[in-house]
This record gives structure tokens, sequence and C-alpha cells, in this order.
């Protein structure tokens, strides 16, 4: 059969001539162009599906709420179909439980807000799916990523923001280290979602109008909290008080992994009866702070989240940066979340702190923190916490007018 | 790198259709003719069709060494057969108010395991898997002692469903010790023949044959002599070269048994449904065609596997699963199951698939990635090492070109995959390396 899109033959001039690639196919659309794209420039493309969970047990009891996953696999397949590409199924269920899942669930009982898809780039796609690409020959393993890899003479590998801004996703690719990039493809870098989609139709793939994914792939509904709950023993689910900044006790909780910093949703229902009433601002009460150790959740005003620095730990470069000086950087501390001008000081075992240029709201512990000078993505850590920084310690820039420091 | 060629060797999946099946079953589309109408209708293309359904009979008569092709109900394939046999005994005798016991072994077919688990739990009955060892050999004596424990009860009735040979492994247990011994300490003492029972001795122990893999490619004559003792058998006629979709459960007159599917007269009420005239003939011309080349068939599966034996084994690190210390290959001629060191998980499979070379291992889930075979982990691999495993199986058209180059694409897969694994070390570091991940513990 022949297919619209295969108008160049594969010929030697095309840049991915004699070179095979893996691409990791998750069902969606991006995946999907990414994949046509590889074809179509000429690489020899073999598609795979990563299987994260054993989805013959929903099938079974037929309650899962996840079948939707396993109609994935199926539509990637198609894809692979329509394509005419070698396709497997690889089940991973192990090594995601392993890396992801027990990471995931781990993070939360100690109080902090995991980031499951950073580790699941970094440890799954780019190390996991990466070696058993090799194992099969393969040059090259590629994703349906906004971002973009070039090599920069003096420089290494490098990655960089893709063009559609509003889609770019090298906040959960900061963990690359130099070897995973330098066998890694993003197709889609240079594209726009709304094109991304339009090419899926030239290609004529089924998914070019699926919805984009929002949730976390393996909990279901993403009820988290009954997912942390199903996976933990009740001695680590750690229950205790409220209190606000003052250590009023305001009301009871079973469990710190049920709150996450800024959160106002779900808080009320919580407190002692009797204190709704006579306890000043109570409906605009946030989780500031998790005392894991203690069991404590500590709430007060949305104006306590500001933050003016942080702490991160685990750094990884990309590119390792010049850390003598205080040089600037913009700074992610989420993915939905604007970048912010701030001044980087590295400091022993890998650790960084961070003094912001203005202040940032609800610095969590346990999602990234990803530095960029411009374009450029130069690597990222862990976030310990929020910091103190005295205002004469604050960096005097703003966003506009800065020179940043070349590398 | 990705290659268009295609050498099939997964020839226990499904073996090719032989040429002579090809041709006639090419001629009965062509021509639609009788083999294409229903074999019940009475008009004349209808009994043209029944004509299909009569030369298969016979031709199973033949191969098995039978004299009434009555005795085989015509289905869809061994499955069916299997869940017909085992559900059909448990309906019947325990509607005569028996108490019953299943037995098979941890290497069964899912068909004799799962629905050993479903009538379990279904239906209460109790069942039992008896172990094998790393070799896939049975353990005789627990199975003769398990046997035997349970008929001490009179009441008790046991039904045993053992395979003649293994899919995955090609281990085939040795049915000339077995079966006799089971006859001798648990037949009934004045039995004149195996098919005509006194009714004062009642037969409390039956025996289900899984013949899915057997059929051709085991001797005739040990078939035969393992039909003697069986009273239920189930056959596939797409593991042997005929089409998938038709198979047969053989019954000896007079056996516990109950229709389960309903809604037509066909196969004496056995089995409702219209009848697979078409896979009747194919079933027929791969019977016939075993009849007669049988054992020139064996004799080049044989050859060929041991070449891929031989080739297969100047791996270094290679373990042939289901050989025994003794080297003695397995009793299915055209299977080898092997597993090399280093080559984790599916690599080698995957790798080989690219180069064109259709293997197998373990089964598939609903979602179609490899689960480790059950076979295998009750033979004691872990499950990365069954994962790993890489089962090659010729068939009748199979060559000695492709099973050179099957050898030589092995070794240099062997040799890819080991070096990939040796750079991901170098650029991952050793476990799970990387530079900012990990979960804070």
């Amino acid at each position: 059969m022949s297919n619209p899109y295969q108008t160049a033959a594969p010929g030697k001039n095309l840049p991915g001539a004699g070179k095979k690639v893996v691409v990791a196919m998750s069902g969606g659309v991006d995946s999907a162009v990414a994949a046509a794209l590889l074809k179509e420039q000429g690489y020899e493309v073999v598609g795979i599906t990563l299987q994260t969970t054993d989805y013959s047990k929903y099938l079974k009891d037929d309650s899962g709420g996840s079948c939707c996953s396993a109609k994935d696999i199926e539509d990637a397949r198609r894809v692979a179909e329509k394509l005419d590409i070698p396709f497997y199924v690889l089940d991973t269920e192990d090594a995601f439980d392993d890396l992801v899942v027990n990471y995931f669930v781990n993070e939360y009982v100690q109080g902090r807000t995991p980031n499951p898809c950073v580790m699941c780039n970094t440890k799954v796609k780019f190390e996991h799916l990466h070696k058993k690409a090799m194992d099969m020959g393969a040059d090259f393993v590629a994703t349906g990523h906004y971002a973009k890899v070039s090599h920069e003479p003096g420089m290494g590998y490098a990655l960089w923001k893709g063009d559609d801004e509003g889609k770019d996703q090298t906040y959960f690719l900061f963990g690359l280290t130099q070897a995973k990039l330098s066998r890694a493809l993003f197709p889609l870098g240079g594209f726009k979602k709304d094109d991304v989609r339009k090419m899926a139709d030239k290609f004529g793939l089924t998914v070019a109008q699926k919805p984009d994914s929002q949730e976390i792939c393996f909990v279901a509904n993403n009820k988290y909290a009954q997912f942390v709950e199903d996976r933990t023993a009740p001695t680590q689910r750690k229950n205790g008080f409220i209190v606000d900044i003052e250590k009023n006790v305001l009301g009871e909780h079973d469990g710190v992994f049920r709150f996450t910093i800024g959160q106002r949703k779900g808080l009320i229902e919580h407190f002692y009866k009797h204190i709704q009433s006579s306890y000043k601002g109570i409906e605009n009460l946030r989780v500031l702070r998790l005392d894991p150790m203690k069991g404590t959740v500590i709430v007060g005003p949305e104006e306590n989240l500001l933050a003016w620095g942080l702490h991160a730990s685990r750094a990884n470069w990309i590119v390792p940066p010049d850390l003598r000086q205080g040089r600037l950087v913009q700074a992610k501390i989420r993915y939905r979340s604007e970048s912010v001008w701030a001044e980087l000081h590295a400091l022993p075992d890998n650790r960084i702190e961070l003094r912001f240029a203005e202040p940032v709201r609800a610095v969590t512990p346990g999602q990234a923190v990803v530095l960029y000078d411009g374009n450029l993505c130069l690597g990222g850590a862990w976030i310990e916490g929020p910091l103190r920084i005295a205002p004469e310690d604050r960096p005097r820039v703003r966003a506009e007018g800065v020179t940043v420091l070349k590398i | 790198m990705i290659t268009q060629r295609e050498i099939y060797l997964d020839c226990n999946a499904t073996h090719p259709l032989l040429p002579r099946v090809r041709e006639g079953l090419a001629e009965a589309l062509l021509k639609c003719e009788g083999a294409l109408a229903n074999p019940s209708s009475v008009h004349r293309r209808g009994q043209q069709a029944k004509k299909s359904v009569a030369r298969l009979r016979s031709a199973l008569c033949s191969l098995l060494g039978r004299g009434d092709g009555e005795e085989f109900i015509l289905l869809s394939g061994a499955t069916e057969a299997i869940n017909l046999a085992m559900r059909g005994f448990v309906e019947e005798r325990r509607a005569l108010g028996r108490t019953l016991h299943l037995i098979g072994s941890t290497v069964e077919h899912a068909a004799i395991r799962d629905t050993l688990a479903c009538l379990g739990e279904r239906e209460g009955v109790k069942g039992t898997l008896i172990p094998v060892n790393s070799f896939g050999q049975l353990d005789y004596q627990l199975l003769l002692s398990n046997v035997g424990e349970s008929l001490k009860d009179p009441n008790v009735d046991v039904l045993l469903g053992l395979q003649l040979a293994n899919n995955e492994t090609g281990v085939a247990f040795d049915m000339d010790y077995l079966l006799p011994e089971l006859s001798k300490r648990f037949a009934p003492p004045a039995q004149v023949g195996h098919g005509h029972k006194k009714i004062d001795q009642p037969q409390r122990l039956w025996i289900l044959l899984d013949a899915a893999q057997a059929l051709g490619k085991m001797d005739d004559e040990y078939m035969r002599r393992a039909m003697h003792f069986a009273d239920y058998a189930a056959f596939s006629a797409h593991k042997f070269g005929g089409p998938a979709g038709i198979g047969t459960l053989w019954l000896r007159p007079g056996v516990p048994f109950r229709a389960q599917m309903t809604g037509g007269v066909q196969e004496r009420r056995r089995r409702a449904g219209t009848l697979n005239a078409l896979g009747c003939l194919g079933f027929a011309l791969a019977a016939e065609d075993w009849l007669e080349n049988g054992e020139i068939y064996r004799a080049r599966l044989r050859s060929l596997r041991a070449r891929l034996v031989k080739g297969i084994q100047e791996i270094p690190g290679v373990l042939l699963h289901g050989v025994g210390p003794d080297g003695k290959l397995p009793g299915l001629c055209n299977t080898i199951n092997f597993r090399v060191d280093g080559c984790v998980e599916e690599s080698l499979l995957l790798a080989l698939d690219l180069d064109g070379f259709c293997c197998s291992s373990g089964s598939a889930c609903n979602s179609g990635s490899l689960r480790p075979s059950a076979v295998l982990t009750a033979m004691g691999c872990s499950k990365e090492q069954a994962l790993s495993a890489v089962r090659s199986c010729v068939g009748v058209e199979s060559n000695e070109e492709e099973v050179d180059a099957f050898i030589a694409s092995t070794k240099a897969k062997v040799a890819q995959i080991r070096a990939a694994r040796a750079q991901a070390a170098q650029l991952f570091g050793v476990g799970t390396g990387g530079g900012a991940q990990g979960a804070a513990s």
C-alpha cells in the first residue's frame, strides 16, 4: 500500500539515511508525528510502546478506569501499521514500578510533591528504553517532546526549548546527560502543536485530533491520594494536626501525602467545626509547609507562600555552567509557571541555592527547578525547600534589560 | 538493517500450510465447490461438503489407528477440544454425585491449566498441577502417588490431563512408561479391553491427552500407543500444516461427556454449530500428507534441528532449555528453546525479528507485550531468564540455508547486544546511573 506522505523515496541524501531510530510511541499525536517525520527523513524507524501497567488485571475484574491506556497501545500500533514500521510493545511494568511509581509514592509519604514525568524521561525512556534500543542496534532514541538537541562545538550536546513556547517540554528533560542527549532525537522541536496536528492529518494518522494527555498516566482519574494509600502500609501514612503559623491547632488529617504546597481545596473539611466560624480568614488558608516527621500540615495566608529563594539538590548540568559567581539564570520551579530571573550559587554536594529577582509563589519540595539561559536549558535540580533571603542579598535585576553572562 | 527477508521459524505457533494443503484449498476456493457449502445441507453441494468431512474422519482414523471416524468430534481446535473434554467430564460425573480431582502438570498449555483453574474457581473442583524438574521432565512418582492418594477415596474420580509434547520447549513426557504404569496401577482389574468395562468395576481414572503439538511431529506408532491408553485426545490442524480454526476431540466410546454447546444436531449433538467444511478439507489433506510422508518429514525436521542445535551451541554462554544432563534433545523433533547469557529480556528476539527471523518467546499478553513463559518459570527460570528465551522451531518446508542464516544472525545479534550492553554500562554507569535522578530516601 502506498502512503501519500512517502513522496520522497528514501535516498542517500536524506539526513537519516542508513540510521536506525527507536521512537517511543505513547499512542498520542506527538510521538506519532515524530515517527512519521523520521521515516520521511530516511531513518529506519522502529516504534516501541512501553507498557507500564498490566492492563490484563483491569480487563479481568472489569473495574479499571485505565483501559484508555490499553487503547493508547492500540492507537500506537495503528499508527505504526499506517507508517509501515516494525512495532513492539515492551512490558516495562517492573522498571516503571521501581523507578517511577515507588519514587512517586515515597515522595508523597515524605511530604514532597513528586514529578514522575521527569523521572520517567530520565530513567525509563532515556535509560531503560535507550538500552533496549541499543540492543536492537539503534543509533538513536526519539520522542515527541517539544525540545531541540544540537551539538555545539566546545560545548557538547545542548538542549534547547522547543519553538512552540506554550508547549516547550525541556522542563521534563533536564535530567538528561551528555551520553543520553548524544543519542536523542526530538523531531518536533521546530514545530508548533497546531502544525503537528495538521501534519498528523496529512500523514493520515487517526490520532490527529486526539486530546493531549493531562493527568499522570498511571493514576486513574487523577486520584493520586487513593493511589498512594493503596500502595503504602498504614504506618507509613503519618496522620497528624493541621496548624497555623502561630502553631494553633485547627484540625486533623489522616496523612501528609494528601497535601501539596499552595493547596486550598479540601482543606477546610479537615478543620474542627468550632474553629471554622471564629477563625479569621479561614477561607483563604493555604498549605504552606508539610512536616512529615511530626505529621504536621502548616497552613497560612497566601502571602506566606511567597519566597525569594530556594535550595535544591542532586543537580544535573547538561551544560556545566560557570558557577564561580552568582551568575544570572532563568529558573522554572514547576512545569506550568513562568520562569523568573535568579542568581545561581553553587553549594557543596551538588546542591544549589537560587536567589530570585522577584518573589515566587509556592516553592514546592520534590518538584524540579530547571534553569535556562535564554532558550538553552542548562540543567536543573530537585527542590528541597524555600529559602529566606534578606532584602540586601536579593539580586538587583529585573526581567528586562539584563545581560546574561555567556557560557 | 531492517530487512525485508522473512524466515519463519515459529512452526509450533502455526505450521505453514503444507504445499498439498495450500494447493487443495486454493483449488476448492477457486472452483467454489463443495467444501464451501454446509455439510448438513441435503442437496448435492451439501453432500460434496460432507465428503470433505468424511475424508477427514477417515484420514484421522488411519493416522491415529482408530476404526470409527465418529469418535472424532470436529471443532475449532485443541483449546476447544480440551475445554469440551474437561468441562464435559466434570458436568457428567458431578451429575452422578462423584467428587472430582483434575490433575495436570505445571507445564501444560494454558488450555489445560486455565480450564483447571476455572473449574476450581467456578465449580469448586479440586485441581493439582504436578511440578517438573529444571529439564521440564515430570516427576512421575509424585504424579502416580497423587493419583493413588485421590483414588483411595472411593467417591473420587480423577481426570488426568497431560500434553504429549510441550509447545515451548519440545519436551515430551515418557508416555511409554507413564501410561502403562497408570493402567497397571489404577485400571479396574477385571478389565477386558480398555473400551469394554464391566459395570461392577467402574473406571475411576480418565486420561486426556493434549496432542496438539505431537500430531505428525511424533512417530505415528508412539501416538497410537499413547492413544491406546487415553480416553480423550485433543488435536489442532494448524500445528502440522493444516489450516487454523479446525481441530478435533477424540473420545473413547463410553467416556463421560456432556455437550457444552447447544444450537444444532451437528456432530451427533456433541458440538453444535455448522461444520467448517473447508477447514475439514485442509485438515484431511494435511493428515493424508503426514500419513504418507510422515517418516520423511520427521527425518527432515530432526536433521534440521540437529543442525540448528550444533550452530547455536557454538555461541558462548548459550543454554538449551529442556535438554537433560544426558544431552538428549527434546522429544518434539523440530524444536529448540534457548537463552544466551547477557542477552537481557526480549532483546535477542526483537533483534532477530528486525533481521527477518520469526521466532517466539513465552506468550504475548493482551497488549502484545511479551510475558515470561509460564513453562520456563515452572522449570525454575527466573522471570528475566524466561523472558530472554528464544524458541526456534523448524517446519517441513524449512531448509538448511534458513537454519544457517538463523545461526549466523543469532551469533551476530548476540555480539551486537553484548557490545551494546557494554557501551550502555559506560554511557549510563552501572546500575541505574545518571545525574540528578533517583528518588530521595
